[in-house]
């Protein structure tokens, strides 16, 4: 176990597996009031393939993470740090190239597919664009792809499908056809943003199965923000959390239900509401609210909902600690003696 | 099996009188949209909600749950049927008696701040409905909406606060202390933690069931999380198209589930715990194309792995028959999962 200094970059020897690496990722943005930073210094890595989950409540800047990673962030808002995709820098790319890049190498889901897409024009007509941007196929041979494209995710009968227009569509196969989009261009990163939160829960079902299958086919890795750690939990290998604009915890997803290490993640676990909750308890909740971003409580942003907090954690900020194997962290003064508890539980 | 068709005058879940607070009979409500086309919004329900209890009502979007909500207070008018609110019946209420009417039976909405006005400051907010039922006496008002900071655990310094300076859980606090300040004897929770996050739900849910002991309050749930109205109901009904597709007793309906819908929104429900997801049992459901639903037979036939292939599900209506002490299921072939699985490789077998 290692030890960083407080916001840096996690000390880590360059694996080569490392697709995506994010080296101190922070979005700010000027108000009259002053600076404040939704997203502070952050740094993560995602393997070839490796489906991570980024879990957090409304303000952890979750969204705002994905929307920098894909340089959708605009004045007056800034950010700052690396984002390194296969080596190059993402965050220094031209007009040009990153256009090629979005929709291409990277692409984005995100919550309303209404709203993504364009109520005028036809379905048929808004994935056979994607795939002439991206793929320099001709009209004929891109419609041929869009028609297989469709299909694999579950439209039946495409040709005539591909002629309706989205609000002939319901929310489950609008969501559908985003994903026919996105991985249209066999992406090596998708990026998905609360893709099945606006869906009903028997629907969302189905939705993620068919993202999983798309996934593994290409082999593409997936980025899935969520604020449900069901949803989560189902479909990422890795989970990571996100508190006050810090990824608090990284971890395996099934090391993490079962021994989180940080007080949050464990908290927000307990607070889960699921059809095995027991029903004559109260529900175990974490005081208090989560914290602006322009006012963040000093030391560690969780310390004052915290039921371990020591007089250190209202000071100082914890530095990330590496926790085993992998990329395995936590942010939290607690961090070893509650790995150490795990250990002595009979965990890992 | 015995069949407990649906009598006209009676409804299904016979309860004693004295018990139920609110009994729904046969209430339909139906939208005009366009020239001929209507939408069944909510297609003959009948329920019985009783006295301190809380009646769970989950569906997806589109079920008509929120209709049956906003029917049941006239907010809408019924197409027809019959609300009977401590024995009276609300239909026949003249504008003036069902305004003093409503004293008793109140509401909290799903976003916090679209449901209050920002221009006001919590305390005047929270007293609106007093000023509203003609309460003149300022001291009395200030006296219970001092009250009202206190049982819904608001710090008093918030009084002269505007929503925009509190959290989405303090403002659902503020709808909710507003939603008793008539000391009401029934609240509709129409989906009243679901813009929530997880921790601060939690706290909304706690803070709900603790009212409800200690003011005795009656309530219906109305959710789209099948998780949440179990913790919280006595009873559930699950709606699909407009329709009850089953009906009971808590630990009944969730234990022994007889609905195919039923099973597959529960099978549905993510589950915090990979392991645990993956030792769920599934059973299927289809997705339609379009949003349409079946009105010749059952409602769930186009996705329900049984009925998609069944004459008798695509053509007649199942009627709610009982399956238990006031378990009640629209299903021509309710049973348990594994059947469930089965009857579908079979149906698809012989089709």
């Amino acid at each position: 176990m290692t030890v960083g200094a407080p916001g840096a970059a996690l000390p880590t020897a360059d694996t080569p597996t490392a697709m995506l690496d994010v080296r101190n990722l922070r979005v700010s943005f000027e108000t009259r009031t002053g600076v404040v930073t939704p997203v502070r210094d952050i740094s993560f890595r995602v393997a070839p393939g490796q489906r991570v989950g980024l879990v957090g409540e409304s303000g952890s800047g979750k969204s705002l993470t994905a929307l920098a990673l894909m340089r959708l962030i605009h004045p007056p808002g800034r950010v700052g740090g690396q984002v390194l995709l296969n080596g190059r820098d993402v965050l220094q790319l031209g007009g040009r190239e990153l256009a090629k890049l979005r929709g291409g190498q990277v692409a984005m889901i995100y919550q309303d597919p209404m709203s993504a897409l364009n109520p005028v024009q036809t379905i048929g007509h808004q994935v056979v664009e994607g795939i002439r941007i991206h793929m320099n196929l001709g009209a004929r041979e891109a419609r041929d792809r869009a028609a297989m494209l469709l299909t694999d995710v579950g439209l039946r009968d495409p040709l005539r499908r591909m002629k309706s227009y989205p609000h002939e569509f319901s929310g489950g196969m609008r969501q559908r056809v985003m994903i026919a989009m996105a991985m249209s261009a066999d992406p090596v990163l998708l990026i998905a943003d609360e893709p099945t939160t606006a869906l009903d829960v028997t629907t969302q079902a189905l939705v993620l199965e068919t993202l999983m299958r798309m996934v593994e086919e290409r082999g593409s890795a997936v980025i899935l923000i969520t604020h449900d750690l069901g949803v989560a939990a189902g479909f990422c290998e890795d989970i990571q959390v996100m508190y006050a604009g810090r990824i608090v915890e990284r971890a395996e997803a099934s090391r993490l239900f079962r021994h989180p290490v940080h007080p949050y993640a464990e908290a927000l676990l307990r607070s889960v509401c699921d059809l095995d909750v027991n029903i004559a308890a109260e529900l175990p909740a974490i005081a208090g609210q989560p914290p602006l971003p322009s006012a963040l409580p000093s030391g560690c942003a969780f310390h004052p909902r915290c039921p371990y907090a020591l007089d250190i954690c209202r000071t100082v900020e914890p530095a990330p600690l590496r926790i085993g194997a992998g990329d395995a962290m936590a942010e939290c003064h607690l961090a070893e003696e509650r790995v150490a508890d795990a250990v002595a539980s009979g965990d890992r | 099996m015995t069949s407990l068709a649906v009598d006209s005058l009676r409804p299904p879940v016979s309860v004693p009188a004295a018990d139920a607070l609110v009994v729904v009979e046969h209430l339909v409500k139906h939208y005009r949209t366009g020239r001929s086309q209507v939408v069944r919004a909510v297609d003959d329900v009948s329920f019985t909600i009783r006295r301190g209890q809380t009646f769970g009502l989950v569906g997806e979007s589109g079920s008509g749950k929120s209709t049956v909500a906003r029917t049941i207070l006239r907010l809408h008018e019924p197409t027809s049927g019959r609300v009977i609110f401590d024995g009276v019946d609300l239909q026949a209420l003249a504008p003036d008696a069902l305004r003093r009417q409503r004293r008793s039976m109140q509401i909290v909405f799903q976003d916090p701040f679209a449901s209050v006005n920002r221009r006001k400051t919590l305390s005047e907010i929270i007293a609106s409905p007093m000023v509203f039922q003609g309460e003149r006496d300022s001291h009395k008002i200030q006296a219970r909406v001092s009250r009202l900071f206190d049982i819904v655990g608001l710090p008093q310094a918030y009084a002269h606060r505007h929503p925009h300076e509190i959290s989405g859980g303090q403002c659902q606090r503020v709808g909710i202390a507003r939603a008793l300040a008539l000391e009401p004897s029934f609240v509709i929770l129409d989906e009243a933690v679901s813009s929530l996050d997880v921790s601060v739900r939690s706290q909304i849910l706690n803070l709900l069931k603790e009212l409800q002991r200690e003011l005795g309050l009656t309530y219906m749930f109305v959710s789209h999380d099948l998780a949440i109205v179990r913790y919280m109901s006595d009873s559930v009904a699950v709606l699909y198209g407009g329709r009850i597709a089953e009906v009971g007793p808590r630990e009944g309906l969730f234990e022994r589930p007889r609905h195919p819908y039923t099973h597959a929104l529960m099978g549905a429900v993510p589950v915090a715990d990979p392991d645990r997801q993956r030792a769920r049992k599934r059973v299927l459901t289809y997705e339609t194309p379009g949003e349409a639903i079946n009105l010749a037979g059952c409602r769930y036939a186009p996705r329900c792995p049984i009925g998609q292939s069944l004459d008798v599900c695509r053509t007649t209506d199942p009627a709610l028959q009982g399956m238990g002490a006031h378990h009640l299921v629209a299903c021509h072939f309710p049973q348990s999962a594994e059947s469930i699985v089965a009857a579908a490789a079979a149906a698809s077998h012989a089709q």
